[in-house]
């Protein structure tokens, strides 16, 4: 015994403790290679379709003229079969429409009846005002219209209609008058207060949720935002027709022609001076008092679901439950694997612990309770512009939803002699900031969504 | 495990320290320390080795530093992403819209993709939609979108269709996150983008799907021309 600690020299202690570092650091090169190669699960299936891309390339000629341009044009919102499940359409608010339904939104006919070809016709021609959905007439003919309209139709589970169905018969407008304005003003508070509002400004958060697709209510103060157009016949003719299968109801019966244009002159004088029109003031969504609103808003027109939230082969996003519980894997050579993290308020494997002005602190300055963000990985510096009121909305937002469980592994490092090094040959200037050539983002789930005590597939390594 | 280095290197000064002594007794060894000079070179090689151990650790975390503000690093990341120049503007409303534009620009990310100044430039390469390069976005006439008008600029932000009817893919240009944009932000964003100022940048037209591009959605951060994703 005595020979052995005798035989440890500080020499040899110092190249062995070396030596053993070395071997560590060696490992930790080669786990971050191997440790998060392939995702631990599959993202969840959810019924969106792929397609070929460019769009419409990979169609016969035999196809019909209608399927070619709606495979061109139409098929990445409203999926290949019609059913609203393209590829885009999970981050769209409200979905796609779905065809295979057979009810439009926007139309001129009874409530009960189909829309018309016209109706349809006008949608395409001219696409429903601040939504997804463009106008197409410098890109599409006329006839190229006219048969995407017969192969939409197809789509019905009602079969096409028999014949066109004929719009409703518009009333002479009743005249803007006060009494007008007064009779309409009492109505809209009975009967359409209870979703827009007493002042119409609507309620920015999802009034309904139809199939578990968020169906925002409109401001009716801001007429630019009105799909189906802004005149007074449009609004008379949303208020008689209803938006099936929307949540707006048809008013065909309960009110009189009369009724209903004393409404829509209502809602005309609710309007509020247009942001870029002379004293106009910026008031969408963006500038909501109610945060948790402000927030849903901003997170949904951001980026944060691009890589909070697992996409499949096709980089199609996991629109279900899974939107932003995370699970991306991002790997960053020379400084490491991450995984972006669950923004569900799950107290064990989400941001449930942490407070809300922790989560703000974290957007803007990319210091979390655990560690640093690493800013090619998280934008932050950018994010780092939010106002305090907007990071604070953000974070209001993410701790009112629905928590959902999964376990983010934590990132893990190259070794140190391979990091500088590779800092040291492939940076230009001082200091070598070892800036990576290229950002993968990885399809399926690098995070854990079984329970904790399920067996554990993955790699957790801290 | 992984992160077991602090563990060993504290073995290893402990027992530097404690069992170490025991094998001093080498000959030689008292006389070669003997003197002033033995401690200056203990003190340089301690100095010198704690400047090496601090610009490795400075190195090894960089741009992870966390006694830089991050007033300092956002400064830095933001540079560049031109000012509102309101003398363009013709009134205060649309000078309102710009500077919400513009605010717009920077936090929806506009600027990671497109660069501070708009210009464009990356390439983007995965097998399921070809190579296709970050357009450019400044009011150039030729090489940008100063010929587009509002609606057709509205138009590519909200549902990804390009002043000719080109569709563009979402996870290149994510339209499908941006048509859930207000119409007053989308309207800022217009007023910000004309008044950017224009740079002449051609940038490569799209390929389509080739078995020469990345498996994996890889985003380019260095200049390349090239389809495919070679760099």
């Amino acid at each position: 015994m005595g020979d052995i600690i005798r035989s440890f020299s500080r020499r040899r202690i110092v190249v062995a403790t070396l030596c053993l570092l070395g071997v560590l650091d060696l490992g930790r090169s080669m786990f971050a290679r191997i440790g998060y190669a392939e995702p631990a699960e599959p993202w969840q299936m959810a019924p969106y379709e792929a397609m070929s891309w460019p769009p419409g390339e990979a169609n016969a000629s035999t196809d019909s003229p209608g399927q070619q341009v709606y495979e061109k044009r139409c098929a990445i919102c409203h999926g290949v079969n019609g059913r609203g499940d393209g590829p885009a359409a999970p981050s769209l608010i409200p979905r796609p429409r779905d065809f295979t339904v057979g009810e439009y939104k926007y139309k001129s006919t009874a409530p009960d009846e189909d829309a018309s070809d016209d109706d349809l016709r006008h949608t395409i021609e001219y696409g429903l005002a601040a939504s997804a959905m463009p106008y197409w007439k410098d890109i599409l003919s006329q006839e190229e219209i006219d048969e995407v309209i017969k192969y939409i139709r197809a789509f019905s589970l009602f079969g096409a209609p028999e014949s066109d169905p004929v719009s409703l018969n518009v009333t002479t407008r009743v005249d803007a008058t006060a009494a007008s304005l007064a009779r309409g003003g009492l109505l809209f508070e009975k009967s359409c207060s209870e979703c827009h509002e007493s002042d119409g400004r609507g309620d920015v958060r999802p009034a309904e949720r139809i199939d578990d697709y968020p169906v925002p209510t409109r401001d009716l103060t801001a007429p630019w935002t009105f799909r189906g157009g802004s005149e007074a016949s449009d609004i008379w003719m949303r208020i008689s027709t209803g938006m099936r299968p929307g949540p707006m109801p048809d008013y065909m019966d309960a009110l009189s022609d009369a009724e209903r244009w004393d409404i829509a002159n209502y809602v005309k004088s609710l309007q509020r001076v247009a942001p870029w029109e002379a004293k106009g003031e910026l008031q969408g969504p963006g500038h909501h008092e109610d945060l948790v609103k402000r927030g849903e808003y901003l997170v949904h027109a951001e980026m944060c679901g691009l890589c909070h939230t697992q996409v499949n082969k096709d980089m199609i996003y996991s629109g279900d439950e899974y939107y932003l519980a995370g699970g991306m894997g991002v790997p960053v050579y020379p400084h490491g694997v991450y995984v972006s993290r669950n923004l569900t308020p799950d107290v064990e494997t989400g941001i449930g612990s942490w407070s809300i002005a922790e989560i703000a602190h974290a957007i803007r300055n990319g210091r979390t309770p655990e560690r640093l963000l690493f800013f090619f990985d998280m934008p932050w510096m950018l994010l780092h512009t939010l106002s305090e009121d907007d990071a604070l909305a953000i974070a209001s937002f993410l701790k009112s939803r629905k928590p959902v469980t999964n376990r983010i592994p934590m990132p893990l490092h190259y070794g140190v002699v391979e990091t500088i090094a590779a800092k040291v040959a492939y940076s230009s200037g001082l200091p070598p900031m070892g800036n990576p050539t290229r950002l993968t983002f990885k399809a399926g789930n690098y995070g854990q969504t079984a329970p904790h005590d399920c067996h554990w597939t993955g790699h957790r390594l801290s | 495990m992984i992160n077991s280095q602090w563990g060993i290197l504290a073995i290893g000064i402990l027992s530097y320290f404690l069992l170490g002594r025991s094998g001093l007794a080498r000959p030689g060894d008292s006389q070669r320390r003997k003197g002033p000079k033995k401690w200056i070179l203990i003190s340089l090689s301690w100095i010198g080795l704690m400047l090496v151990s601090f610009l490795g650790w400075v190195m090894y975390h960089t741009p992870d530093l966390a006694f830089i503000p991050p007033e300092e690093i956002a400064n830095g990341a933001s540079f560049g992403i031109p000012p509102v120049d309101e003398s363009k503007l013709e009134t205060p409303e649309l000078a309102a819209m710009a500077h919400r534009g513009r605010y717009l620009f920077t936090v929806t990310s506009c600027a990671f993709c497109h660069g501070n100044d708009g210009s464009g430039g990356p390439k983007v390469s995965m097998q399921s939609f070809g190579s296709l390069w970050v357009r450019n976005i400044t009011p150039d006439s030729e090489t940008g979108i100063g010929e587009w008008q509002d609606v057709e600029i509205a138009r590519a932000i909200r549902s990804g269709v390009s002043k000719t009817g080109n569709v563009l893919h979402w996870q290149g240009m994510i339209w499908d996150h941006l048509s859930n944009l207000d119409e007053e932000d989308v309207r800022s964003i217009i007023v910000y983008l004309r008044n950017m100022p224009p740079i002449r940048n051609t940038v490569p037209d799209p390929t389509p799907p080739s078995p020469a591009d990345c498996p994996e959605y890889t985003f380019f951060l260095v200049e390349d021309d090239t389809p495919g994703c070679n760099l």
